[in-house]
């Protein structure tokens, strides 16, 4: 099991994509029965990815949609259109994600959090911000995609439902990178990486394994730090996932503890 | 320097032909630079210091509390219309609404300055930025959409073992570190005059964004607002020197001053 720290040049993501190692897969039903002892431990309803490892299984406060906060997921589905050929630029694939999301916030039929709904009723001054956001986001990872050939794609994130309304695991992703019949997943943060930035790695690993029906984690989970120019990297070996594993089985005893403690 | 250039974006990004190309060797040496002349004033002290923008141009210690919390609020919400700007929208007679839009994603100790601003005191702010903004739309006029550009963008750079943290924070960056030239180019918008403080500020940019991305960026570019006038310099070693050498004496005299 190996963390590794980098500075992010270019060449980077290539040299971390092109040496990456087949990932490991799961023996057969420990999927299962990992995501069942974590809906018990978690006593209910919730969801753990990397926050939660990261911030010892304390649950964020209430959430409100912002241009930075929405600049993810708006910048996925520019990207995805640009890399789609839909349209020729960030800024275009941008404006036209908005207007989708607009549209279905305009319908009514979103729920009244969502980002479609937020958007909606942005002002002029709102949807520039937005826009201004998104297309940083965009051009910050092309940058970081721009070194590893054409082959990359905009990722969704990792899910794993226990049961309906049960617990949630969810492995944030960004971009998957296919090399030689392996996948290297690059997940993209903000700021600069704490102490735990490691286990949260190694957690979106174990879900991102989990999530697949071959139980195949990915070869190369990269967490890159384009603000402080740092790239942490974890590699989808057994002994990595089995530690994402077990940070994930602390974090829902955690949640699970507090709930009793409420 | 670039004299009398005919406007601010093509002087910035030039003629894309005669680019130099990037230099990995550059951003190494310029490491490699500040942590020597950061031992030369550290010496093996396990001090921490944080160097930021406000502490280059060496404004961290302005006495007039009042003052600087005005050109404080000004520079946040010109770097807010900036943004509006280049997401198509037009800020200029819209102070208010970018006001509001501002303060919900605020950091917490600049939203407190907001709040306890006297009415009569925020009314004059606002129309003080309305006419930045005014001038600022016609500095940058429209940028062309394939143009990669980055908006507040942000950076915090560890060097000598993670006990010198540089933050840093550009208004606008052009261009892609993936090209085999050098294409980067940084703007930031400040609202006073010209003057030595912006020009280290300038320098500190680009020495940032190299230790950041480990190629030199292209050019780096101040704009005074409430001016219009705006400094350009090409990034070369001589450059990123002063800047390195910059960083070193704040840590002399103890970080953030």
């Amino acid at each position: 099991m190996s963390l590794r720290v980098e500075r992010l040049t270019p060449g980077t993501m290539d040299r971390l994509v092109a040496d990456a190692s087949p990932g490991a897969v799961l023996p057969e039903g420990a999927a299962a029965r990992l995501v069942g002892r974590l809906d018990e431990l978690a006593r209910g309803a919730g969801t753990l990815d990397a926050w939660a490892i990261e911030h010892a299984g304390h649950v964020g406060a209430d959430f409100a949609w912002t241009a930075r906060r929405a600049r993810r997921r708006v910048g996925h589905g520019a990207l995805a259109r640009v890399r789609g050929g839909r349209v020729a630029s960030a800024v275009d694939g941008v404006a036209d994600e908005l207007d989708d999301l607009r549209a279905r916030g305009a319908t009514g039929q979103v729920h009244p959090r969502s980002l479609a709904a937020w958007v909606h009723g942005l002002d002029e001054v709102g949807t520039a911000l937005v826009t201004a956001a998104a297309v940083a986001w965009c051009a910050e990872v092309d940058d970081l995609a721009g070194g590893v050939g054409a082959s990359w794609r905009v990722a969704t994130d990792a899910v794993v439902r226990s049961r309906p309304g049960g617990l949630v695991l969810r492995a944030r992703r960004d971009l998957v990178i296919p090399h030689e019949g392996r996948s290297v997943v690059v997940r993209v943060r903000s700021g600069h990486p704490g102490p735990s930035a490691g286990p949260g790695l190694r957690a979106e690993l174990a879900v991102a394994a989990l999530a697949r029906a071959d139980g195949r984690a990915p070869a190369r989970l990269i967490g890159a730090w384009p603000e402080a120019g740092l790239a942490l990297s974890v590699d989808g070996d057994e002994a990595a996932v089995r530690a994402g594993a077990r940070d994930l089985l602390r974090a829902a005893r955690r949640l699970g503890g507090a709930r009793l403690a409420a | 320097m670039i004299d009398a250039p005919p406007s601010l974006l093509s002087a910035l990004r030039g003629d894309p032909g005669r680019r130099p190309a990037a230099d990995p060797a550059l951003g190494a040496g310029v490491r490699a630079l500040l942590e020597d002349e950061l031992f030369a004033v550290l010496g093996d002290s396990p001090r921490r210091l944080v160097v930021t923008p406000a502490s280059v141009r060496g404004l961290a210690g302005v006495a007039d509390i009042t003052a600087s919390r005005r050109a404080r609020l000004r520079g946040a919400l010109v770097g807010t219309g900036l943004r509006v700007i280049l997401g198509g929208g037009r800020p200029a007679g819209r102070a208010s609404a970018l006001w509001a839009s501002w303060i919900s994603e605020a950091p917490a100790p600049l939203a407190a300055l907001a709040v306890d601003l006297p009415s009569p005191e925020r009314q004059r702010l606002l129309e003080v930025v309305d006419e930045d903004l005014a001038a600022l739309a016609r500095a940058i006029g429209v940028l062309p959409s394939s143009w990669a550009r980055r908006t507040g963008a942000r950076a915090e750079v560890r060097v000598r073992a993670g006990t010198v943290v540089l933050r840093d924070a550009v208004d606008l960056v052009l261009g892609s570190t993936r090209v085999a030239t050098r294409d980067v180019v940084l703007l930031d918008v400040v609202t006073s005059p010209l003057g030595e403080g912006t020009a280290r500020l300038r320098d500190y940019h680009a020495l940032v964004e190299t230790l950041r991305t480990g190629v030199a960026p292209l050019r780096t570019a101040i704009l005074s607002a409430p001016t219009a006038e705006w400094s350009i310099a090409d990034v070369d070693f001589a450059l990123l020197a002063r800047a390195a050498r910059h960083v070193a004496d704040i840590a002399a005299e103890g970080g953030a001053r």
